[in-house]
């Protein structure tokens, strides 16, 4: 009796303490882990490839682990490329493209959830549909307009410009609609509250709205570089001079038509996915908790 | 400081759903009026239309001499406390108080000397570092009283101030808000669907139905002489008992005796007795009989519950003992303590004889 009293104790006292423990096995690891695996895989071989010679990259099966380890390939390929000139470039057009993403969307996404205007419900539902339109489609469209713009508006908006890749992208449908959702669920007392206190609209925007959506500014931040910084078949359509061209197309100009030096091809590639990776970690909790919360795809 | 008029507002929803229905009101300067009703009655649209959160389709409202139907709620001088408080998160308690004076450009040595001032008559010196989220419902409710008062508005709106706290904290609060309003005296209308707090707390109240005003008064009188059956039967607790009879011979009749002088031009009236004003009597022969269904003991007295003529009836009794369920009881009223009500509008019928 009396040990049995003590034992239940005991165990009451570990569980928050089990609770509180990091790993938990579950049935979902048994899917996980190999998912894990397989996304892992292709991402370490692209770090062995390119601490490998140039003779090893061609042998077959792959040597997946290098014999000693070619850190020069790393210099290499930042003298083989203007290197500098393509990662300045894709930080111009990123930065540039998160910070009017980030304003614009605000702006427009508070207004859809919060102003009454005449043909809101219509514009919302127009907006929405212009989410289900592939890139494909609207390509040419665009690159025609981006020609115009740089014909008849300033010449640095145009073809083969930087700025022709950051003004198609300065707000986009899916910033607008995630913003809008994340503000709809800020309780609008709040709002009033601070219209009573004498804020303007705008006012409120800035000073109650925005700093309670930090996670959601957080995340769309994320997504937006992470875009920016991945993207490609635009920036192949509108830029092909060197002094222009973003990482991922000056990659490109590794891989030649008859042979490709794949280890520095793939040292560049792992500098240009660092600045991602510290991105994407930065914002983790942030993004996590925000997509995770929304239901949105992530 | 000022007196708050709404003079023939009306307040259609896009939809259809009218809220407000020409509602003239006039509170005077530094009064404390309480607007209440059941939920839906169009109270808080009253309080939302004098805030400027929302607009009134027709009629005028006038804060001071001034009309201020196309005033921004900030222009409006007014304070209002909201019934989930709505304080900012992410500020601190310091910083919640202070938010209304800065956004006014008060200088920053006047903000610091009213948030002191304000946190130390309302408790909250130790807590002007924290966060709404580390406060308990009390506190939070404090907070928000203070946020409101701090800027010394003209108006002071309380849009169900004290429905998020328990039973205990709500009389304490009630209490609070009491003496506040004593010692600033600001003019005050007070929203809520809690007779109690009506009644307690109201220098005059005014009970809405249906987007109409009943009826105003100060809470005496508006329980001594309710102006009609909505007004008897949401006052008090528990509430009025309100029996349809039949007039005979110019009588309104309960249990086939006659209870109060009917005007001759009736058939069918309301009677109206108050729980508290029914008694028990012994005598079988001088009295209305109540078969009793249930009681509630609440200590010092006990609630019966039963029907006279088919119509529910509660008697608040003093009884040492406790009426089983069948038992017939035999009920009577002194006859000052009578109300009766028009059968078809429910209007009250002048009180006449002794």
């Amino acid at each position: 009796m009396n040990a049995d009293v003590i034992t239940t104790a005991s165990e009451a006292a570990d569980l928050p303490r089990r609770s509180r423990s990091r790993f938990r096995p579950s049935p979902w690891h048994l899917v996980l882990i190999p998912i894990t695996f397989v996304l892992l895989v292709p991402l370490l071989w692209m770090l062995a490839t390119s601490l490998e010679t140039e003779a090893e990259t061609h042998r077959f099966p792959p040597v997946l682990v290098p014999r000693s380890l070619q850190w020069h390939n790393y210099a290499d390929a930042w003298r083989a490329a203007p290197f500098g000139s393509f990662l300045l470039n894709s930080l111009i057009v990123s930065v540039l493209t998160v910070i009017s993403t980030l304003v614009l969307c605000s702006l427009a996404g508070y207004a859809f959830a919060r102003v009454r205007f005449a043909g809101r419900g219509l514009l919302f539902i127009v907006l929405m549909a212009s989410l289900m339109v592939p890139f494909q489609v609207t390509m040419i469209p665009e690159f025609l307009i981006v020609k115009w713009l740089g014909l008849h508006v300033w010449t640095q908006l145009g073809i083969d410009h930087l700025g022709a890749l950051i003004v198609p992208n300065l707000v986009t449908a899916f910033g607008i609609f995630f913003l809008r959702q994340f503000f709809l669920t800020i309780p609008i007392e709040l709002e009033e509250a601070a219209r009573i206190d004498g804020t303007s609209r705008l006012g409120v925007l800035i000073k109650i709205v925005l700093p309670l959506s930090l996670p959601a500014l957080a995340t769309l931040a994320v997504l937006t570089f992470l875009d920016s910084w991945n993207s490609f078949l635009w920036p192949l359509i509108v830029v092909n001079s060197e002094p222009h061209m973003t990482l991922p197309l000056g990659l490109t100009t590794f891989q030649g038509s008859h042979n490709t030096q794949w280890s520095l091809l793939m040292a560049a590639n792992v500098v240009s996915l660092l600045p991602m990776l510290v991105v994407f970690f930065a914002a983790q909790r942030y993004f996590v908790r925000s997509v995770a919360g929304t239901g949105l795809k992530g | 400081m000022a007196e708050v008029q709404f003079r023939q507002v009306t307040k259609r929803y896009p939809g259809g759903v009218t809220a407000l229905r020409s509602f003239d009101l006039h509170v005077g300067d530094g009064e404390f009026l309480i607007l209440v009703g059941p939920s839906g009655c169009g109270k808080t649209t009253a309080l939302r239309l004098l805030a400027g959160l929302d607009k009134p389709t027709d009629g005028e409202l006038r804060i001071g001499d001034e009309v201020v139907n196309n005033h921004r709620p900030g222009d409006r001088d007014i304070a209002m406390v909201f019934q989930n408080y709505a304080l900012y998160p992410h500020m601190t308690v310091y910083k919640n108080l202070a938010y209304g004076l800065r956004q006014r450009k008060t200088p920053r040595a006047e903000v610091d000397r009213r948030v002191r001032a304000m946190s130390r008559s309302l408790g909250l010196d130790d807590m002007l570092r924290r966060r709404p989220a580390q406060l308990s419902g009390g506190q939070r409710q404090r907070v928000a009283m203070g946020r409101a008062l701090v800027r010394e508005p003209r108006v002071f709106l309380l849009d169900e101030p004290l429905s998020n706290l328990d039973a205990k904290l709500r009389a304490q609060v009630r209490g609070e808000i009491k003496r506040l309003h004593q010692r600033l005296g600001v003019t005050s209308i007070y929203v809520t669907h809690d007779q109690v707090e009506a009644m307690t707390l109201g220098e005059r109240i005014c009970v809405i139905d249906n987007g109409i005003i009943q009826q105003i008064g100060t809470p005496q009188e508006v329980y001594d002489s309710p102006a009609n059956t909505f007004v008897a039967g949401f006052l008090g607790s528990p509430a009025m008992n309100l029996l349809p009879t039949r007039v005979s011979g110019g009588e309104a009749m309960l249990d086939g005796r006659a209870v109060a002088a009917a005007p001759p031009d009736l058939t069918e009236v309301i009677v109206g007795i108050r729980p508290e004003a029914l008694h028990i009597t012994g005598d079988r022969s001088d009295g209305i009989a109540m078969a009793v269904d249930y009681h509630e003991p609440l200590g010092s007295h006990v609630l019966v519950y039963g029907k006279v003529d088919g119509s529910e009836v509660v008697v608040d009794a003093d009884l040492a003992e406790r009426p089983k369920p069948g038992t017939v009881l035999t009920l009577a009223a002194k006859p000052s303590a009578v109300y009766l009500f028009d059968a078809r509008t429910g209007a009250a019928l002048p009180r006449t004889g002794p």
